[in-house]
Protein backbone atom coordinates (compact mmCIF):
# COMPACT_ATOMS: atom_id res chain seq x y z
CA UNK A 1 0.00 0.00 0.00
CA UNK A 2 1.44 3.58 -1.19
CA UNK A 3 -0.02 6.24 0.49
CA UNK A 4 1.72 9.72 0.06
CA UNK A 5 3.95 10.80 2.35
CA UNK A 6 2.15 13.46 4.67
CA UNK A 7 3.37 17.20 3.92
CA UNK A 8 1.96 19.23 6.45
CA UNK A 9 1.47 18.62 10.44
CA UNK A 10 -2.35 17.95 9.34
CA UNK A 11 -1.51 15.14 7.60
CA UNK A 12 0.82 13.75 9.34
CA UNK A 13 -2.06 13.97 12.45
CA UNK A 14 -4.36 12.15 9.89
CA UNK A 15 -1.51 9.52 9.99
CA UNK A 16 -1.15 8.98 13.27
CA UNK A 17 -4.87 8.96 14.43
CA UNK A 18 -5.81 6.14 12.14
CA UNK A 19 -2.73 4.46 13.17
CA UNK A 20 -2.42 1.50 16.02
CA UNK A 21 1.01 2.12 17.04
CA UNK A 22 0.15 4.55 19.48
CA UNK A 23 -1.63 1.73 21.82
CA UNK A 24 0.20 -0.54 23.79
CA UNK A 25 -0.51 -3.98 22.19
CA UNK A 26 -0.31 -2.10 18.62
CA UNK A 27 -4.25 -3.05 18.06
CA UNK A 28 -6.52 0.48 18.66
CA UNK A 29 -5.59 3.55 17.14
CA UNK A 30 -8.05 6.94 17.68
CA UNK A 31 -10.26 6.05 14.76
CA UNK A 32 -11.30 2.53 16.17
CA UNK A 33 -13.62 4.52 18.44
CA UNK A 34 -13.38 7.80 16.37
CA UNK A 35 -14.96 6.21 13.36
CA UNK A 36 -15.18 8.57 10.57
CA UNK A 37 -18.18 7.39 8.61
CA UNK A 38 -19.74 8.19 11.92
CA UNK A 39 -18.92 11.61 12.08
CA UNK A 40 -15.80 10.14 14.69
CA UNK A 41 -17.80 8.95 16.89
CA UNK A 42 -18.99 5.14 17.71
CA UNK A 43 -22.15 3.38 17.48
CA UNK A 44 -22.15 1.07 20.56
CA UNK A 45 -22.53 3.44 24.11
CA UNK A 46 -19.15 2.06 24.95
CA UNK A 47 -15.96 1.72 23.09
CA UNK A 48 -13.42 -1.03 23.36
CA UNK A 49 -10.05 -0.38 24.26
CA UNK A 50 -7.07 -2.40 24.20
CA UNK A 51 -7.55 -6.15 24.89
CA UNK A 52 -11.48 -5.43 24.73
CA UNK A 53 -11.24 -3.34 28.02
CA UNK A 54 -14.31 -0.99 28.29
CA UNK A 55 -14.49 2.43 30.25
CA UNK A 56 -17.79 3.96 31.20
CA UNK A 57 -18.44 7.04 28.83
CA UNK A 58 -20.01 7.43 25.46
CA UNK A 59 -17.64 7.95 22.55
CA UNK A 60 -18.56 11.53 21.12
CA UNK A 61 -17.74 12.85 17.46
CA UNK A 62 -13.63 14.18 17.14
CA UNK A 63 -15.28 16.71 14.35
CA UNK A 64 -16.06 20.38 14.90
CA UNK A 65 -13.76 20.74 17.60
CA UNK A 66 -12.42 24.29 16.92
CA UNK A 67 -14.74 26.26 18.63
CA UNK A 68 -15.23 24.05 21.52
CA UNK A 69 -13.26 25.64 25.11
CA UNK A 70 -12.81 22.18 26.65
CA UNK A 71 -12.80 18.51 26.21
CA UNK A 72 -14.19 15.21 27.71
CA UNK A 73 -17.76 15.25 28.85
CA UNK A 74 -15.97 16.34 32.32
CA UNK A 75 -14.05 18.87 30.19
CA UNK A 76 -10.31 17.52 32.25
CA UNK A 77 -8.93 19.24 29.18
CA UNK A 78 -9.20 22.98 27.82
CA UNK A 79 -6.63 22.74 24.62
CA UNK A 80 -6.55 20.32 21.80
CA UNK A 81 -2.84 19.81 22.55
CA UNK A 82 -3.62 18.16 25.87
CA UNK A 83 -6.78 16.37 25.06
CA UNK A 84 -4.87 14.52 22.10
CA UNK A 85 -2.04 12.91 24.78
CA UNK A 86 -4.90 12.04 27.45
CA UNK A 87 -5.98 8.76 25.46
CA UNK A 88 -2.91 7.22 24.48
CA UNK A 89 -1.99 6.74 28.26
CA UNK A 90 -5.98 5.98 29.07
CA UNK A 91 -5.41 2.21 30.24
CA UNK A 92 -8.69 1.60 29.08
CA UNK A 93 -8.08 3.02 26.05
CA UNK A 94 -4.50 2.46 24.30
CA UNK A 95 -2.49 2.22 27.44
CA UNK A 96 0.41 3.38 26.17
CA UNK A 97 2.82 5.62 28.42
CA UNK A 98 3.39 8.74 26.22
CA UNK A 99 7.10 8.16 27.24
CA UNK A 100 6.93 5.11 25.33
CA UNK A 101 4.80 7.00 21.91
CA UNK A 102 7.79 9.02 21.17
CA UNK A 103 10.09 6.24 21.96
CA UNK A 104 8.40 4.41 19.36
CA UNK A 105 7.74 6.95 16.98
CA UNK A 106 11.86 7.56 16.84
CA UNK A 107 12.21 3.88 16.21
CA UNK A 108 9.93 4.06 13.24
CA UNK A 109 11.68 4.75 10.05
CA UNK A 110 8.20 6.24 8.60
CA UNK A 111 7.92 8.38 11.52
CA UNK A 112 11.44 9.61 11.58
CA UNK A 113 11.90 10.97 8.60
CA UNK A 114 7.91 12.54 8.17
CA UNK A 115 8.78 14.12 11.65
CA UNK A 116 12.22 15.65 10.65
CA UNK A 117 10.78 16.66 7.11
CA UNK A 118 7.90 18.59 8.68
CA UNK A 119 9.05 20.08 11.88
CA UNK A 120 12.63 19.75 11.39
CA UNK A 121 12.80 17.52 14.46
CA UNK A 122 12.50 13.96 16.02
CA UNK A 123 8.95 12.80 17.53
CA UNK A 124 9.04 14.57 20.83
CA UNK A 125 5.55 15.06 23.33
CA UNK A 126 4.89 18.39 21.54
CA UNK A 127 4.95 17.59 17.64
CA UNK A 128 3.14 14.87 18.07
CA UNK A 129 0.25 16.53 19.95
CA UNK A 130 0.56 19.46 17.40
CA UNK A 131 0.23 16.58 14.57
CA UNK A 132 -2.70 15.29 16.16
CA UNK A 133 -4.50 18.41 17.50
CA UNK A 134 -3.93 19.49 13.95
CA UNK A 135 -5.60 17.11 11.95
CA UNK A 136 -8.70 17.33 14.90
CA UNK A 137 -9.18 21.11 13.75
CA UNK A 138 -9.44 20.29 10.41
CA UNK A 139 -12.87 18.20 10.89
CA UNK A 140 -15.07 21.36 10.81
CA UNK A 141 -18.48 20.62 9.20
CA UNK A 142 -20.21 22.98 7.67
CA UNK A 143 -22.78 21.79 4.98
CA UNK A 144 -25.77 20.70 6.27
CA UNK A 145 -29.12 21.30 5.02
CA UNK A 146 -29.88 23.92 8.00
CA UNK A 147 -26.88 25.39 6.82
CA UNK A 148 -27.84 25.78 3.26
CA UNK A 149 -31.43 27.26 4.42
CA UNK A 150 -30.40 29.83 6.75
CA UNK A 151 -26.96 30.61 4.93
CA UNK A 152 -27.83 30.71 1.61
CA UNK A 153 -31.63 31.18 2.41
CA UNK A 154 -32.48 28.21 -0.07
CA UNK A 155 -35.88 27.07 1.43
CA UNK A 156 -36.33 23.83 -0.35
CA UNK A 157 -32.88 22.66 1.51
CA UNK A 158 -34.53 21.35 4.69
CA UNK A 159 -38.76 20.06 5.05
CA UNK A 160 -41.33 21.62 6.83
CA UNK A 161 -41.18 19.88 9.61
CA UNK A 162 -37.71 20.86 10.12
CA UNK A 163 -38.58 24.48 10.16
CA UNK A 164 -40.99 24.03 12.52
CA UNK A 165 -38.91 21.90 14.67
CA UNK A 166 -36.18 24.56 14.68
CA UNK A 167 -39.05 26.64 16.26
CA UNK A 168 -40.12 24.19 19.02
CA UNK A 169 -36.54 23.92 19.66
CA UNK A 170 -36.00 27.78 20.44
CA UNK A 171 -38.91 28.34 22.20
CA UNK A 172 -41.32 25.27 23.70
CA UNK A 173 -38.71 23.01 23.74
CA UNK A 174 -35.82 25.15 25.76
CA UNK A 175 -33.28 23.10 23.75
CA UNK A 176 -31.73 26.78 22.50
CA UNK A 177 -30.86 27.80 26.70
CA UNK A 178 -28.13 25.41 26.56
CA UNK A 179 -28.04 24.24 23.03
CA UNK A 180 -26.55 27.49 20.80
CA UNK A 181 -23.60 28.70 18.55
CA UNK A 182 -22.12 27.33 15.58
CA UNK A 183 -22.06 24.04 16.77
CA UNK A 184 -25.16 23.94 19.19
CA UNK A 185 -23.23 23.52 22.49
CA UNK A 186 -22.24 26.34 24.48
CA UNK A 187 -18.90 26.22 26.96
CA UNK A 188 -21.07 25.49 29.97
CA UNK A 189 -21.28 22.48 31.70
CA UNK A 190 -25.30 21.69 32.78
CA UNK A 191 -26.68 18.51 34.50
CA UNK A 192 -29.89 17.26 32.74
CA UNK A 193 -30.77 14.53 35.23
CA UNK A 194 -28.66 11.80 34.27
CA UNK A 195 -27.09 11.58 37.87
CA UNK A 196 -28.89 9.91 41.01
CA UNK A 197 -26.23 8.46 42.74
CA UNK A 198 -27.46 4.99 42.63
CA UNK A 199 -28.19 3.34 38.95
CA UNK A 200 -26.89 6.46 37.45
CA UNK A 201 -23.46 7.43 39.32
CA UNK A 202 -20.95 9.21 36.83
CA UNK A 203 -20.69 12.84 38.80
CA UNK A 204 -19.18 14.30 35.92
CA UNK A 205 -17.19 17.70 36.35
CA UNK A 206 -17.54 18.18 40.10
CA UNK A 207 -14.73 15.24 40.04
CA UNK A 208 -12.84 17.71 37.92
CA UNK A 209 -14.11 21.22 39.68
CA UNK A 210 -14.89 19.46 43.30
CA UNK A 211 -17.03 21.76 43.25
CA UNK A 212 -20.89 20.24 44.84
CA UNK A 213 -23.12 22.41 42.74
CA UNK A 214 -21.24 20.51 39.75
CA UNK A 215 -22.64 17.20 40.37
CA UNK A 216 -23.99 15.51 37.75
CA UNK A 217 -22.98 18.08 35.25
CA UNK A 218 -21.43 17.52 31.72
CA UNK A 219 -20.40 19.11 28.64
CA UNK A 220 -23.33 20.30 26.09
CA UNK A 221 -22.66 17.67 23.51
CA UNK A 222 -22.72 19.47 20.21
CA UNK A 223 -25.71 18.43 17.42
CA UNK A 224 -24.36 18.75 14.23
CA UNK A 225 -24.23 15.27 12.86
CA UNK A 226 -25.81 13.66 16.13
CA UNK A 227 -28.55 11.77 13.96
CA UNK A 228 -25.50 9.83 13.11
CA UNK A 229 -24.06 9.48 16.25
CA UNK A 230 -25.82 7.24 18.32
CA UNK A 231 -26.35 6.46 21.11
CA UNK A 232 -26.31 9.43 22.93
CA UNK A 233 -25.35 11.23 26.42
CA UNK A 234 -21.98 11.01 28.04
CA UNK A 235 -23.02 6.94 29.04
CA UNK A 236 -24.39 6.13 25.64
CA UNK A 237 -28.16 4.75 28.01
CA UNK A 238 -30.37 6.71 24.63
CA UNK A 239 -30.61 4.48 21.57
CA UNK A 240 -32.27 7.12 19.19
CA UNK A 241 -33.03 10.45 18.65
CA UNK A 242 -36.91 10.17 19.37
CA UNK A 243 -35.93 8.53 23.02
CA UNK A 244 -33.70 11.99 23.99
CA UNK A 245 -36.71 13.72 23.07
CA UNK A 246 -38.59 11.72 24.78
CA UNK A 247 -36.54 11.80 27.84
CA UNK A 248 -36.52 16.06 27.45
CA UNK A 249 -39.97 15.98 27.29
CA UNK A 250 -40.65 14.15 31.05
CA UNK A 251 -37.38 13.77 32.91
CA UNK A 252 -38.92 12.23 36.01
CA UNK A 253 -40.46 9.39 33.85
CA UNK A 254 -37.00 8.17 32.93
CA UNK A 255 -34.76 8.96 36.15
CA UNK A 256 -37.04 9.95 38.96
CA UNK A 257 -34.83 10.45 41.70
CA UNK A 258 -32.45 12.67 39.70
CA UNK A 259 -30.01 14.55 41.93
CA UNK A 260 -29.23 18.58 40.84
CA UNK A 261 -31.55 18.11 37.59
CA UNK A 262 -31.21 21.59 35.92
CA UNK A 263 -34.09 24.09 36.76
CA UNK A 264 -35.30 24.45 32.92
CA UNK A 265 -36.11 21.42 32.80
CA UNK A 266 -38.12 21.03 35.74
CA UNK A 267 -41.82 19.74 35.06
CA UNK A 268 -42.89 18.25 31.47
CA UNK A 269 -42.57 20.26 27.81
CA UNK A 270 -46.23 18.98 26.79
CA UNK A 271 -44.49 18.05 23.42
CA UNK A 272 -47.10 16.41 21.04
CA UNK A 273 -46.21 13.27 18.89
CA UNK A 274 -46.02 15.64 15.62
CA UNK A 275 -43.93 18.08 17.67
CA UNK A 276 -41.62 15.61 18.67
CA UNK A 277 -41.32 14.03 14.89
CA UNK A 278 -40.69 17.99 14.16
CA UNK A 279 -37.76 18.42 16.83
CA UNK A 280 -35.97 15.24 14.90
CA UNK A 281 -36.25 16.56 11.69
CA UNK A 282 -34.41 19.27 12.76
CA UNK A 283 -31.79 17.81 14.32
CA UNK A 284 -32.06 15.61 11.55
CA UNK A 285 -31.08 18.65 9.15
CA UNK A 286 -27.71 18.97 10.99
CA UNK A 287 -26.15 16.50 9.20
CA UNK A 288 -23.56 16.89 6.88
CA UNK A 289 -23.80 16.90 3.52
CA UNK A 290 -20.55 14.29 2.88
CA UNK A 291 -22.65 12.10 5.33
CA UNK A 292 -25.76 11.78 3.39
CA UNK A 293 -26.38 9.29 0.99
CA UNK B 1 -57.09 39.45 -23.30
CA UNK B 2 -56.14 36.92 -20.28
CA UNK B 3 -52.97 37.29 -21.49
CA UNK B 4 -52.79 41.14 -21.21
CA UNK B 5 -54.92 40.93 -17.60
CA UNK B 6 -51.48 38.43 -16.59
CA UNK B 7 -48.76 40.88 -18.15
CA UNK B 8 -50.35 43.76 -15.95
CA UNK B 9 -50.63 41.70 -13.21
CA UNK B 10 -46.97 41.01 -13.15
CA UNK B 11 -45.95 44.43 -13.89
CA UNK B 12 -47.91 45.40 -10.81
CA UNK B 13 -45.75 42.50 -8.63
CA UNK B 14 -42.69 43.76 -10.16
CA UNK B 15 -43.52 47.28 -9.06
CA UNK B 16 -44.25 47.12 -5.81
CA UNK B 17 -40.85 44.79 -5.55
CA UNK B 18 -38.82 47.85 -7.15
CA UNK B 19 -40.08 50.10 -5.02
CA UNK B 20 -39.48 48.38 -2.06
CA UNK B 21 -36.22 47.32 -2.49
CA UNK B 22 -35.81 51.03 -3.66
CA UNK B 23 -36.91 52.16 0.18
CA UNK B 24 -34.75 49.59 1.73
CA UNK B 25 -32.64 50.46 4.76
CA UNK B 26 -28.57 49.98 3.94
CA UNK B 27 -28.25 47.95 6.27
CA UNK B 28 -30.06 44.99 3.93
CA UNK B 29 -27.65 42.42 2.27
CA UNK B 30 -24.77 40.63 3.35
CA UNK B 31 -21.38 41.97 5.57
CA UNK B 32 -18.29 40.07 6.19
CA UNK B 33 -15.92 40.68 9.26
CA UNK B 34 -12.52 38.35 8.97
CA UNK B 35 -10.79 38.10 12.32
CA UNK B 36 -7.25 36.68 12.69
CA UNK B 37 -6.66 34.16 14.96
CA UNK B 38 -3.62 31.38 15.70
CA UNK B 39 -5.65 28.80 14.71
CA UNK B 40 -6.90 30.35 11.41
CA UNK B 41 -9.39 33.23 10.05
CA UNK B 42 -12.83 33.21 11.34
CA UNK B 43 -14.75 34.34 8.83
CA UNK B 44 -18.32 35.98 9.95
CA UNK B 45 -21.15 36.83 7.77
CA UNK B 46 -24.39 38.21 8.81
CA UNK B 47 -27.15 38.68 6.42
CA UNK B 48 -29.60 41.05 6.87
CA UNK B 49 -32.86 40.28 5.36
CA UNK B 50 -35.55 42.95 4.16
CA UNK B 51 -38.46 40.98 6.09
CA UNK B 52 -36.52 42.39 9.29
CA UNK B 53 -34.88 38.66 10.04
CA UNK B 54 -31.13 38.10 10.33
CA UNK B 55 -28.71 35.04 10.38
CA UNK B 56 -25.09 35.22 11.77
CA UNK B 57 -23.14 32.32 10.40
CA UNK B 58 -18.81 31.89 11.47
CA UNK B 59 -16.91 29.81 9.09
CA UNK B 60 -20.07 28.75 7.27
CA UNK B 61 -21.67 27.69 10.29
CA UNK B 62 -25.22 29.22 11.12
CA UNK B 63 -24.70 30.41 14.34
CA UNK B 64 -27.53 32.86 15.52
CA UNK B 65 -30.67 33.74 13.85
CA UNK B 66 -32.93 36.67 15.15
CA UNK B 67 -35.26 39.84 14.32
CA UNK B 68 -33.90 42.99 13.86
CA UNK B 69 -35.71 46.91 12.85
CA UNK B 70 -33.93 50.29 12.87
CA UNK B 71 -34.92 53.71 13.47
CA UNK B 72 -32.80 56.49 12.96
CA UNK B 73 -29.58 55.33 13.12
CA UNK B 74 -29.71 52.27 16.05
CA UNK B 75 -30.93 48.98 15.37
CA UNK B 76 -32.65 46.65 17.99
CA UNK B 77 -32.13 42.85 17.66
CA UNK B 78 -33.19 39.96 19.40
CA UNK B 79 -31.78 36.31 18.48
CA UNK B 80 -32.20 32.64 19.14
CA UNK B 81 -29.11 32.62 20.98
CA UNK B 82 -29.94 35.15 23.95
CA UNK B 83 -33.75 35.42 24.42
CA UNK B 84 -36.09 36.19 21.57
CA UNK B 85 -38.05 38.51 23.53
CA UNK B 86 -35.28 40.96 24.56
CA UNK B 87 -33.79 43.48 22.11
CA UNK B 88 -30.39 44.51 22.55
CA UNK B 89 -29.50 48.18 20.85
CA UNK B 90 -26.28 49.23 18.88
CA UNK B 91 -25.83 52.14 17.31
CA UNK B 92 -24.95 51.99 13.54
CA UNK B 93 -22.26 54.11 11.66
CA UNK B 94 -21.33 53.86 7.91
CA UNK B 95 -17.98 54.86 7.76
CA UNK B 96 -17.88 54.40 4.08
CA UNK B 97 -20.32 53.24 1.82
CA UNK B 98 -19.54 49.59 2.32
CA UNK B 99 -18.55 49.81 5.81
CA UNK B 100 -20.47 49.25 9.45
CA UNK B 101 -19.55 49.84 12.86
CA UNK B 102 -22.00 48.84 15.44
CA UNK B 103 -21.39 49.99 19.06
CA UNK B 104 -23.43 48.65 21.45
CA UNK B 105 -25.85 51.29 23.71
CA UNK B 106 -27.66 48.54 25.65
CA UNK B 107 -27.25 45.06 25.82
CA UNK B 108 -27.80 42.19 28.92
CA UNK B 109 -26.62 39.25 26.56
CA UNK B 110 -23.36 38.97 27.35
CA UNK B 111 -22.42 36.94 24.18
CA UNK B 112 -24.23 38.99 21.72
CA UNK B 113 -22.48 41.87 23.77
CA UNK B 114 -18.62 40.84 23.15
CA UNK B 115 -19.48 40.13 19.79
CA UNK B 116 -21.31 42.89 18.61
CA UNK B 117 -19.87 46.04 20.07
CA UNK B 118 -17.41 47.81 18.21
CA UNK B 119 -17.62 44.97 15.22
CA UNK B 120 -16.61 46.61 11.69
CA UNK B 121 -17.75 44.31 8.62
CA UNK B 122 -17.47 45.47 5.05
CA UNK B 123 -20.70 45.08 2.81
CA UNK B 124 -20.12 41.73 0.55
CA UNK B 125 -21.29 42.38 -3.34
CA UNK B 126 -24.77 41.18 -4.26
CA UNK B 127 -24.67 37.27 -5.46
C1 LIG C 1 -11.23 3.22 23.26
C2 LIG C 1 -11.92 4.23 22.50
C3 LIG C 1 -11.23 5.55 22.22
C4 LIG C 1 -9.98 5.75 21.67
C5 LIG C 1 -8.97 4.72 21.22
C6 LIG C 1 -9.83 7.18 21.56
N1 LIG C 1 -10.94 7.82 22.03
FE1 LIG C 1 -11.31 9.79 22.02
N2 LIG C 1 -12.86 9.52 23.23
C7 LIG C 1 -13.36 8.32 23.64
C8 LIG C 1 -14.29 8.51 24.74
C9 LIG C 1 -15.05 7.42 25.48
C10 LIG C 1 -14.33 9.91 24.98
C11 LIG C 1 -15.10 10.61 26.09
C12 LIG C 1 -14.28 10.37 27.34
C13 LIG C 1 -14.65 11.24 28.49
O1 LIG C 1 -15.39 12.19 28.33
O2 LIG C 1 -14.16 10.96 29.60
C14 LIG C 1 -13.43 10.50 23.99
C15 LIG C 1 -13.26 11.88 23.83
C16 LIG C 1 -12.51 12.45 22.81
C17 LIG C 1 -12.54 13.84 22.43
C18 LIG C 1 -13.36 14.95 23.09
C19 LIG C 1 -14.59 15.34 22.35
C20 LIG C 1 -15.40 16.38 23.09
O3 LIG C 1 -16.49 16.68 22.62
O4 LIG C 1 -14.97 16.92 24.12
C21 LIG C 1 -11.66 13.99 21.38
C22 LIG C 1 -11.38 15.26 20.60
C23 LIG C 1 -11.05 12.69 21.16
N3 LIG C 1 -11.61 11.78 22.03
C24 LIG C 1 -10.02 12.42 20.27
C25 LIG C 1 -9.26 11.25 20.32
C26 LIG C 1 -7.93 11.07 19.77
C27 LIG C 1 -7.12 12.14 19.04
C28 LIG C 1 -7.56 9.80 20.02
C29 LIG C 1 -6.24 9.12 19.69
C30 LIG C 1 -5.05 9.72 20.25
C31 LIG C 1 -8.67 9.16 20.70
N4 LIG C 1 -9.66 10.08 20.91
C32 LIG C 1 -8.71 7.82 21.06
C33 LIG C 1 -13.03 7.08 23.11
C34 LIG C 1 -11.80 6.85 22.48
C1 LIG D 1 -30.25 22.48 30.76
C2 LIG D 1 -29.47 22.47 29.53
C3 LIG D 1 -30.00 21.62 28.39
C4 LIG D 1 -31.22 21.69 27.75
C5 LIG D 1 -32.37 22.61 28.08
C6 LIG D 1 -31.18 20.73 26.68
N1 LIG D 1 -29.97 20.08 26.66
FE1 LIG D 1 -29.42 18.61 25.42
N2 LIG D 1 -27.70 18.33 26.47
C7 LIG D 1 -27.32 19.07 27.57
C8 LIG D 1 -26.19 18.42 28.22
C9 LIG D 1 -25.46 18.92 29.46
C10 LIG D 1 -25.93 17.24 27.49
C11 LIG D 1 -24.93 16.14 27.86
C12 LIG D 1 -25.59 15.41 29.02
C13 LIG D 1 -24.99 14.12 29.48
O1 LIG D 1 -24.36 13.41 28.71
O2 LIG D 1 -25.21 13.79 30.67
C14 LIG D 1 -26.89 17.23 26.39
C15 LIG D 1 -26.95 16.26 25.41
C16 LIG D 1 -27.83 16.25 24.35
C17 LIG D 1 -27.81 15.30 23.27
C18 LIG D 1 -26.80 14.16 23.11
C19 LIG D 1 -25.46 14.63 22.62
C20 LIG D 1 -24.52 13.48 22.41
O3 LIG D 1 -23.51 13.68 21.71
O4 LIG D 1 -24.74 12.38 22.92
C21 LIG D 1 -28.84 15.62 22.43
C22 LIG D 1 -29.20 14.92 21.12
C23 LIG D 1 -29.52 16.76 22.99
N3 LIG D 1 -28.89 17.10 24.16
C24 LIG D 1 -30.63 17.37 22.44
C25 LIG D 1 -31.41 18.29 23.13
C26 LIG D 1 -32.73 18.70 22.71
C27 LIG D 1 -33.43 18.23 21.45
C28 LIG D 1 -33.18 19.57 23.66
C29 LIG D 1 -34.56 20.22 23.74
C30 LIG D 1 -35.67 19.31 23.76
C31 LIG D 1 -32.14 19.71 24.66
N4 LIG D 1 -31.08 18.91 24.31
C32 LIG D 1 -32.23 20.50 25.80
C33 LIG D 1 -27.92 20.23 28.01
C34 LIG D 1 -29.21 20.60 27.69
Amino acid sequence: MHEPEPATSLELGKRLFFDPILSGNRTISCGSCHKENLAFADSVAVSPGVNGRLGTRNTPSAMNMRFQESFFWDGRATTLEQQVLIPIENPVEMDLPVDSAIARLNTDAFYRQSFLRIFKELPSKSNLAKALSDFERSLETSDSPFDDWRVNDNEEAVSASAKRGFKLFNTKAKCIQCHFGPDFNNVEFRNIGLFDGKMHVDSGRSAISHRASDLGKFKIGSLRNIAITAPYMHNGMFKTLKEVIDYYDNPEAVIPNSMNRDTILTGTLQLTDAEKADIESFLISLTDRRFLK
Amino acid sequence: MKNAFTWLGCLAVLLTIVSFISAQDPIVGRWQRIQKSPDGDINLIFVFRADSTYDGIVNGKAFTTGRYFIKNDIISVSDNGCNLAYYGTYKLKYYAQDSLLFTAISDTCKERYQGANGLACKKLPKK
